[in-house]
């Protein structure tokens, strides 16, 4: 079996966000980055399911940027990835999730992937796109926000989120992608031995350019701060007149209370 | 730009056919051929071993004829036979935007059973509704309700589709999107649209709200967006309103590649924090798993959700279904409690379009104070049990 696990790198959202010059993105120095979360939770699965086969499997992660984004890349090789393949692109921010997913299918499209495992959004975009997107373009099933994955006899059953508390259970033949959602795991640190031995694994660096579609399909218009709300009224004192008066305002001023 | 065969050098090997996503090569006198469907994605070139294909940048894409493309859609999600309330809110949208448009506004409604809704969506403001309404539709299905929608989209050629930015908009949207090679925007809050180019400006929050972008799709039809709960206005039902209802036959293309097993509604989260016009949320600082209950019990005497900090679920006060923020859901009541909850971004990320927040915290200089609306500087424990007693006297 072979796994593929796609990771974004985003910025740590405590950060001080600027509009870059350009207008279309944000200003990058002085800016935290980290694994994108719901990615962790993708690499988590794939190295259980590695593990569960006996280590029989080949887990490679894949993620698109310029250099930094290999920080993550040995972050998921330290929590048991075997390989990983880094997409080339200085610019990949400025590309939309078709490009984005385009690169990923024109890359694996000869491999072979039973499995891509990806997170269900991105941290900063979110736009929940690219993992329907490359199954959509591979040709293969694909089953998103998935909170629990079983894997037997070839056949995964997953639970997946709907809406309105609903969930349901759904069965599958690989190849699938599956995008992962907060719950289905918790995301294992990597211990300082397995970092070390991390430090071995093989990583290739190949252009994004040579996969990815160059005609992007939508674009950023517009990229701004929004208007900050004024500081409400805060009440003190008293907690039996703070709850009156907070009563008598939430009659008053909205429609849910009365 | 254009893909172009070099004949001298195809060997016939029919690799770009199978490499094709769209299935735009085919064999055509013993030599490959790229067909109309081409969408320049360069897969073809990528693998023929003979350099037998080559795409031309100089060249200009083929523009798309965007004037061909008219009317406003929107998937009018079901839950179990039931409209959804988001398909109500983009009803109303989609009704102003057809209207600047002077064009129609249709629904597409796919479900089982729901034959006897789809006279709804026209009192809601559709013209049209397009009904596929067969039992093996009961269950969402990525690749069913994908290949309605394709199929329907590029018969008719709708200018704009529209969809609810929920677990099933967001999973089978960029399937249809990516098919008919067009942009998608996901979670959009504001729409407006250039009457005359008949470009649709979708603004949605980024970086957990920190910044709004506003997203065009200027040279692709149709315009795709998913659309978050609760921030447009639902459409006023009417039911002199008259339109027609079109039923649209299923028949199953091939075998679907995933099968759904069963559907199940877990206890405790049968209120959808997303759809909720209350929600009374909990953090770390109530203590205790005790003390959360209290969260749960003014939310109950309010008739509203139940939702908690990344902490508070970290702690297993809560399941992580009612975990609100970055990571977690992005909810937009019409009130949202607050109770002892700091306020780092990581939270406020998922609950700060609300349209009216409180805010209870003992520390007055707690960052929540600052996108409260209402701040009660107070203990939680004192502050929450009064609340509980006086609505509830209030309430009789």
């Amino acid at each position: 079996m072979k796994i593929l696990v796609c990771i974004k790198q985003v910025p740590d959202m405590e950060s001080k966000f600027k509009v870059n010059a350009k207008g279309v993105w944000y200003e990058e120095t002085d800016l935290a980055f980290r694994m994108n979360e719901y990615d962790e939770y993708a690499v988590e699965q794939a190295v259980q399911l590695k593990e569960q086969l006996g280590g029989g499997p080949e887990v490679t992660v894949l993620s698109i940027g310029p250099d930094r984004v290999l920080e993550p890349v040995k972050k998921a090789l330290a929590m048991g990835c075997d390989r990983a393949v880094h997409l080339k692109d200085d610019d990949s921010s400025g590309k939309d999730p078709w490009q984005i997913a385009s690169a990923i299918a024109g890359f694996s499209r000869d491999k072979n992937f039973d499995l891509i495992f990806t997170g269900m959004q991105s941290q900063d975009r979110g736009s929940a796109q690219v993992g329907a997107i490359v199954s959509e373009l591979l040709g293969c099933a694909c089953v998103t926000t998935v909170v629990h994955f079983a894997f037997n006899d070839g056949i995964v059953t997953a639970k997946r989120e709907l809406e309105g508390g609903l969930k349901c259970i759904v069965r599958f033949r690989l190849p699938a992608v599956v995008t992962c959602q907060l719950g289905l795991n918790k995301p294992r640190y990597p211990t300082l031995p397995n970092i070390m031995k991390a430090k071995k694994k093989e990583i290739v660096s190949q252009a994004a350019a040579g996969f990815a579609a160059t005609e992007a399909l939508s674009g950023t218009g517009e990229f701004y701060v929004p208007a900050k709300k004024g500081r409400g009224i805060i009440l003190e004192g008293d907690v039996n007149e703070m709850a009156d008066r907070l009563i008598g305002i939430l009659k008053e001023k909205t429609t849910v209370v009365r | 730009m254009s893909v172009r065969i070099i004949s001298d050098k195809c060997t016939a090997c029919e690799t770009c056919i199978t490499a094709c996503p769209f299935g735009a090569s085919e064999m055509r006198d013993g030599k490959a051929f790229i067909t109309e469907v081409c969408t320049m994605c360069g897969s073809c070139v990528e693998v023929c071993e003979f350099k037998a294909i080559e795409r031309m940048e100089e060249a200009t894409t083929p523009a798309v004829d965007l004037s061909a493309y008219k009317g406003v859609w929107v998937f009018a999600e079901q839950h179990k036979g039931d409209v959804a309330s988001v398909a109500l809110e983009l009803l109303g949208e989609g009704r102003k935007l057809a209207d600047k448009r002077k064009t129609k506004l249709s629904a597409v409604f796919i479900g089982h059973n729901i034959k006897s809704k789809a006279k709804d969506l026209i009192a809601h403001g559709a013209d049209l509704v397009y009904l596929a309404d067969d039992p093996a539709l009961r269950d969402f299905n990525d690749d069913s309700y994908a290949a309605i929608l394709t199929t329907l989209a590029r018969k008719h050629k709708p200018e704009i589709i529209l969809a609810g930015a929920t677990a099933i908009g967001r999973s089978f949207f960029p399937k249809v999107a990516s098919s008919l090679y067009t942009g998608l925007t996901a979670d959009c809050t504001v729409l407006d649209i250039d009457a005359e180019t008949g470009h649709l400006h979708q603004t949605r929050p980024a970086f957990g709200g920190n910044i709004l972008a506003t997203i065009v799709t200027p040279n692709h039809r149709p315009q795709m967006a998913t659309v978050r709960h609760k921030v447009m206005k639902p459409a006023p039902r009417n039911d002199s309103r008259i339109g027609d209802i079109i039923e649209i036959p299923y028949t199953q293309a091939g075998d679907l590649r995933t099968r759904v097993i069963k559907t199940i509604e877990e206890l405790g989260e049968t209120v959808n924090i997303c759809e909720a016009d209350i929600i009374v949320a909990g953090g770390r600082g109530l203590g205790s798993a005790k003390n959360f209950h209290l969260i749960e019990e003014l939310a109950k005497v309010l008739g509203g959700a139940v939702a908690a900090t990344r902490g508070a679920v970290d702690e297993g006060w809560i399941p992580y279904p009612h975990q609100v923020g970055q990571t977690g859901k992005t909810v937009c009541p019409k009130l949202y409690i607050a109770c002892g909850i700091s306020g780092a971004i990581q939270h406020v990320a998922g609950m700060q379009s609300s349209e009216v927040i409180v805010a209870i915290n003992r520390d007055p200089d707690a960052p929540i104070f600052n996108v409260a609306t209402y701040g009660i500087v107070g203990d939680v424990h004192e502050v929450v049990p009064i609340m509980i007693k006086k609505i509830r006297e209030m309430r009789g």
